[in-house]
């Protein structure tokens, strides 16, 4: 076990590089002098102050030197400066996290608890009606864009209905623990929904697959309780893969939703990528691309532990 | 709550007679009376007070002594007198006739608020707990004046911080926290600042508070990056440049408290608009700031919110990052601005506002239509679709913006005056107009605006209007041919060609780019590219990314025939756009040149008073639009939607719809009005 971490944070040393490669590579591919970006356009500036900028922020060094600098000073945690607040990247992502992660955690525990539910029973009565209104909904879900479904709900709920607060975190002036509430119902649904969607379907089709292993027909064969045969044989093997699933969810806690947020005027990191990108803040857009990179490796890297914990079949000798 | 008239109360017309020590029983008593005006004055005015009714029966009235509130006295039969305060004041006249024998009268005066306002009077309640939400698109990154980037930035900055210079309707710089006297002969501005203007923390301003404010402007290490507006003040240029530390610079100086002295090394008439316009900082918040933490540090909301202190109408109270900023009224403001508000007078300006984040355009509209912002910027759709709705009301007003076409003159299909004239004259820019604003602009021409003081009415008869007809005259004295019908019209899909002396054939085939997130222009691009068609002019179109349409396109001068526009500014200053020394390395991305124009621009930067420099651009305008540097296109006219019950929007400032926000109100919240007696100083 202990060989296999080993083994496996090696790897994941080289493709963490190569990532942070790339991101810099891309970002420097973008057009546009980033230097113009440092200053407003309608500035005009002398060549000499353009040089002492330009030497400020170390874009006279060759391209490899700014790389090296670059990440260094990125794994001893400085982020660089941003381009457009003109304060440090991470004390940006600090105030953005907490939105981000309160958003998206709602919106996977919400997820599970329906897609979860609804997978299994929609699997237990193969083409049932239920099975059916459930797989119309998650093609519904699956298809509709998020930007829309927010739009949609805010014109019916806050603009014709007057039920919920269009967009933000809170009422200007603060509110209670109720108006934090009424702000997340309309993101965190439009977010779900998509979650849903797709975990209803994987969980649908991993309990079919389950249902007809030979230690199921077993189970039924001794005579056992068929809510024994359903959650302990079936369903516990069936939830197996959703570990992976949610280890893989975890770069959104960084990336965030950029739709979603933008439209309901979420605070958090999604948008202020969005914000970032628009804008070309290239440090703040390298962090969290970076972030988002270090997150996913982790997240695969943590679904494989997870795995082995709870998998006894899989052993990592 | 008590009510009273702001009228005049005229409340003891009294005699006192005092007996004559004499006992000359022959002389009689003088009768003493005056008049003043205005009849209703207002804080701030000045009241002529006149004896001239006083009378004596049988001699002549040889003294006049009044008495003010303030225990001052002063004689003469006429006098003015200013009240800084409303409130009500008792002004005793006493006259001495020829034999000694006297007679006295008060009167009563009203005076109503309106420049200086009683922060403890009782109208201010009337718009207590009032509340304006606005909202933005993004959240400020930075308030301080001169550091500001963004329109959103701005607005709130200019809330904060007040200037010594404002500006009027017509873009005429006025007096604002100080007047300014200029000695052409010294290059000096002298500034007299008012006395007892407080910043938001209660501290007087003071000239100390200017000084260090021009201090963080010139400052080499201070972000904002608009030098350019002090570079003339003699020894800033060294400071910024960092060979000397010592300061104040020669060029600045303090004659005393109030009074503040800029020499220049040059003439430079945008001193007083840009550099005097900029916001004053308190130098005891900032400066024990900047030493210690370095000129170029200003971190986070947190740090924002409890450093940004100025003396404008508005302060910062709170800020919740990605949310919210608000601002509340700050009351002790020095021009408080009182004003009519239903019949009655009121401090202007809602108590609180909201610049609420709401980066979705499609959001904001609905958070309006929700009632959850009480202003909206609105397109030209979106405005036509408020207006039929009854819980909105609509409003437009200009902008400073015009938008244009131009030619990159390094190419040679583009060279010749008369072939950018024929193009111009195939434009139908009218139609673009209705077509592409909904009727919500106006013909440009020339590099200005209606709304300013240059601007020339005789212009737009200059500049090209649609006629077909020209473009061909024009382009075949050009030595253009094109393939022609047996009516004489121009076949459907010919082109104009041209054969050069040495051989070669031009076709008048080239680009129009403009830059992509401006549905206007992109809407411009393609009428531009259908009218030229027609005329034979065969164009492609191209949009791209804003950052790359301007650094790689139009300042490389890449381009061959770019859509543009420019914001501008309260001074008529052309360098940076139509001098030759700015090709290259400014904004003269088409490469104009006209030794005439230049001389004008550079006479034009030597005269201070705006009267004499009037000539001078409305020359240089006519010059630029005879030559055709520019097709000229149209001033776009802005839309804005309201809550039908907030008033006071109009007039809107020519330099941005928020810029009179301090008049704004809710309607009924204005009333009633009572003012407080208080003591004049």
């Amino acid at each position: 076990m202990i060989q296999y971490i080993i083994r496996r944070t090696l790897v994941l040393i080289p493709t963490l590089f190569v990532t942070t490669m790339v991101i810099f590579l891309i970002v420097q591919l973008a057009p546009g002098d980033p230097l113009e970006i440092f200053v407003s356009p309608e500035v005009k500036l002398t060549p000499e102050e353009k040089a002492r900028i330009r030497h400020q922020l170390g874009l006279d060094r060759p391209l490899y030197e700014q790389y090296a600098r670059w990440v260094t000073d990125f794994f001893v945690g400085n982020m660089g400066t941003s381009f457009n607040y003109k304060v440090p990247v991470w004390d940006l992502i600090k105030t953005r996290l907490w939105p981000t992660v309160q958003l998206m955690g709602l919106s996977l525990l919400l997820a599970l608890l329906v897609a979860i539910p609804a997978g299994v029973l929609s699997a237990l009565r193969q083409y049932s009606w239920l099975d059916n209104t459930v797989t119309a909904l998650a093609f519904f879900g699956i298809s509709m864009p998020n930007f829309w479904l927010g739009l949609l709900m805010i014109f019916l709920f806050s603009v014709y209905l007057g039920w919920l607060p269009t967009s933000g975190m809170i009422s200007p002036g603060g509110g209670g623990l109720l108006d934090r509430l009424a702000h997340l119902i309309m993101p965190v649904f439009v977010l779900s929904t998509g979650f849903i969607a797709g975990f209803s379907r994987y969980m649908r089709s991993q309990m079919l697959e389950v249902m007809h292993e030979e230690y199921v027909y077993t189970a039924r064969a001794k005579g056992l309780k068929e809510s024994i045969v359903i959650f302990k044989h079936i369903l516990r093997n069936a939830l197996l893969p959703v570990v992976t699933l949610l280890g893989l969810s975890l770069p959104i806690f960084v990336s965030g939703a950029l739709i979603t947020e933008q439209v309901f005027g979420w605070p958090g990191l999604g948008q202020f990528f969005w914000q970032a990108a628009t804008q070309r803040d290239y440090p703040v857009i390298m962090a969290i691309l970076t972030l988002a990179a270090i997150l996913t490796l982790l997240g695969n890297f943590l679904a494989d532990l997870a795995y082995g914990l709870v998998d006894p079949r899989i052993r990592y000798d | 709550m008590r009510r009273q008239l702001p009228v005049i109360s005229l409340c003891v017309a009294l005699l006192a007679l005092w007996g004559c020590g004499g006992g000359l029983a022959s002389n009689q008593a003088p009768t003493a009376q005056f008049d003043y005006s205005p009849g209703s004055p207002k804080a701030g005015e000045a009241v002529t007070f006149d004896a001239a009714k006083s009378t004596d029966p049988d001699g002549k009235i040889t003294q006049y002594q009044w008495e003010f509130p303030d225990g001052t006295k002063e004689a003469g039969a006429k006098t003015t007198r200013k009240f800084d305060q409303p409130g009500t004041y008792t002004v005793k006249l006493t006259v001495t006739d020829d034999k000694q024998k006297t007679a006295t009268i008060s009167k009563t005066i009203t005076v109503s608020p309106s420049v200086a306002v009683d922060p403890t009077a009782e109208h201010l309640r009337l718009s207590q707990g009032t509340v304006l939400r606005v909202p933005t698109t993004a959240e400020p990154r930075n308030l301080l004046p001169n550091a500001t980037e963004g329109t959103w930035e701005g607005m709130i900055s200019g809330l904060i911080f007040d200037s010594m210079v404002g500006s009027n309707e017509r873009l005429e710089s006025i007096p604002s926290m100080a007047r300014w006297d200029w000695d052409p002969e010294n290059l000096t501005f002298t500034f007299f600042l008012k006395k007892g203007i407080k910043f938001h923390d209660g501290v007087e301003l003071t000239c100390e508070d200017v000084i260090f404010s021009y201090k963080v402007w010139i400052h080499p290490d201070y972000p904002g990056v608009r030098f350019s507006f002090f570079e003339n003040i003699v020894g800033a240029q060294e400071y910024h440049d960092r060979k000397t530390t010592d300061w104040p610079i020669p060029g600045l100086a303090c004659l005393d408290k109030y009074t503040f002295r800029v020499k220049l090394t040059k003439v430079q008439r945008t001193f007083i608009p840009y550099a005097a316009g900029s916001g004053i900082l308190p130098k005891h918040i900032y400066e024990p700031f900047f030493e210690e933490n370095g000129y170029d540090k200003l971190k986070g909301a947190d740090l924002m919110l409890k450093k940004t202190i100025g003396s404008g109408p508005y302060k910062l109270v709170e800020w919740v990052p990605g949310q919210y900023v608000k601002l509340e009224r700050f009351n002790e403001y020095w021009q408080g601005r009182a004003v009519e508000i239903e019949g009655q007078t009121s401090l202007g300006g809602v108590e609180q506002i909201y610049f609420i984040v709401i980066p979705d355009p499609d959001t904001q509209y609905a958070k309006f239509l929700a009632g959850e912002v009480d202003v909206l910027p609105t397109t030209v759709d979106q405005h036509f679709e408020l207006k039929q709705n009854p819980k909105a009301a609509t409003y437009t007003f200009p902008q400073l913006i015009y938008d244009y076409w131009h030619w990159n003159l390094r190419n040679p299909l583009f060279q010749d005056t008369r072939v950018r004239k024929a193009m111009c004259y195939a434009l139908d820019r009218e139609k673009m107009i209705q077509q592409v604003l909904r009727g919500l602009g106006e013909l440009a021409a020339g590099d200005t605006h209606p709304l300013r003081w240059d601007f020339d009415p005789g212009l737009r008869e200059i500049h090209p209007n649609y006629n077909p007809k020209k473009t061909i005259e024009l382009m075949e004295a050009a030595g253009w041919t094109i393939e022609k019908d047996a009516q004489g019209n121009i076949k459907p899909g010919a082109v104009w060609t041209k054969t050069t002396p040495d051989g070669k054939v031009l076709k008048m085939e080239f680009e129009i780019a403009t830059n992509t997130g401006n549905p206007r222009r992109a809407d411009y691009i393609q009428i531009i590219q259908q009218q030229l068609a027609q005329l034979g002019f065969r164009a492609t179109l191209r949009t791209l990314d804003t950052n790359a349409f301007y650094n790689d396109y139009l300042q490389t001068g890449k381009f061959e025939t770019a859509v543009a526009g420019w914001r501008i500014g309260s001074d008529p200053d052309k360098t940076e756009i139509w001098h030759s020394k700015s090709i290259d390395t400014s904004f003269n991305w088409q490469a104009y040149s006209n030794p005439e124009v230049d001389r004008l621009i550079e006479e034009g930067l030597n005269y201070v008073d705006i009267e004499e420099a009037k000539p001078i651009y409305q020359r240089i305008n006519r010059l630029i639009v005879e030559d055709m540097g520019y097709c000229w296109l149209s001033f776009q006219q802005g839309t804005l939607a309201a809550r039908p019950e907030l008033k006071g929007l109009e007039p809107f400032h020519p330099s941005g719809w928020y810029v009179n926000l301090t008049n704004w109100y809710w309607q009924g919240k204005g009333l009633p009005v009572t003012v407080k007696g208080t003591s004049a100083r």
